[in-house]
């Protein structure tokens, strides 16, 4: 895995990261709005990191094949084989 | 890493509620060969599956099982969310409501517990598939069970999508093990556990 898209799956882990804490807190605090500012600063960083993957390096989930011709879902290593 | 999507695979919507139809369709939920141990069994069986794409293939069949739990989990809780006193005292429901009113728990038609005991992860992608092609017939046969036991469409139909889905990840499978064996020895497939002996 080359630099850059080691670069890519870090700010997709940390966004999302920090999008699953802010979901934990706002299922109870629906209408905090220093904690909705950040949700959208974060999904914003979430969704830029997930294009840029899918449509350079590969499919984040198997709803995300830019590929025009090939199914590239299962290409490349898995996440448990530690080699990320 | 999951997400989770608020929608159901196959919508659920039953109107009647009917205890007998819960004690039999529960045990798709947490009994020997329903979905929360086929999601498991997939899952756990994906890191010493050797071939990426089948990998791929236990991710989202498992993933998949987990759609179908909630859909078992949708169809109890809709059967049985308006029972009345009368309707639990004349069906052997009556014993799972003791001990979990009207709450959806995973346990066999039977009342067995759910437990890892009723699959495998063998370790050996020969094996290990044997078993994933079983336990879908073993699903489809107790979907097919439960179809001779229920009448209502509204509960036939999503227990008739969950039965088809047995045979597709059947089909599907039946593949992963033809690729795991055309990249082995043809003289001998089990001469090696190509998870095991590098």
């Amino acid at each position: 895995m080359c630099n850059e898209e080691m670069k890519l799956w870090n700010e997709l882990r940390t966004a999302s990261f920090a999008m699953v804490e802010l979901q934990l807190y706002l299922d109870t605090h629906c209408e905090d709005a220093d904690a909705m500012a950040l949700y959208h600063q974060y999904h914003a960083q979430r969704q830029n990191a997930m294009e840029a993957l899918n449509l350079r390096y590969g499919p984040v989930t198997p709803f995300d094949v830019t590929n025009p011709v090939k199914w590239t879902w299962v290409c490349g290593p898995w996440p448990w084989e530690g080699e990320a | 890493m999951w997400t989770y999507e608020r929608r159901l695979e196959f919508p659920v919507k039953i109107c009647k509620a009917d205890p007998n139809a819960a004690q039999a369709i529960i045990s798709q939920l947490g009994g020997p060969n329903g979905e929360l141990g086929a999601s498991l069994r997939y899952l756990n069986q994906r890191y010493s599956m050797t071939d990426r794409a089948v990998a791929g293939t236990l991710t989202d069949i498992g993933t998949e099982e987990l759609a179908h739990m909630e859909m078992i989990g949708a169809i109890v809780h809709q059967l049985t969310r308006n029972l009345t006193m009368e309707q639990i005292e004349k069906s052997p429901f009556a014993a799972y409501f003791v001990d979990h009113t009207a709450g959806v728990w995973p346990s066999a038609a039977s009342g067995m517990a759910f437990s890892s005991a009723t699959f495998q992860c063998l370790g050996d992608p020969i094996a290990d598939l044997m078993e994933d092609m079983a336990a879908e017939q073993k699903a489809r046969v107790t979907y097919d069970n439960i179809l001779r036991l229920v009448d209502d469409p509204e509960v036939r139909e999503p227990i008739k999508f969950l039965r088809e889905r047995e045979i597709v990840h059947f089909q599907r499978f039946g593949e992963c093990l033809r690729r795991v064996t055309e990249a082995m020895d043809s003289k001998n497939f089990y001469a090696v556990n190509p998870s095991f002996d590098k």
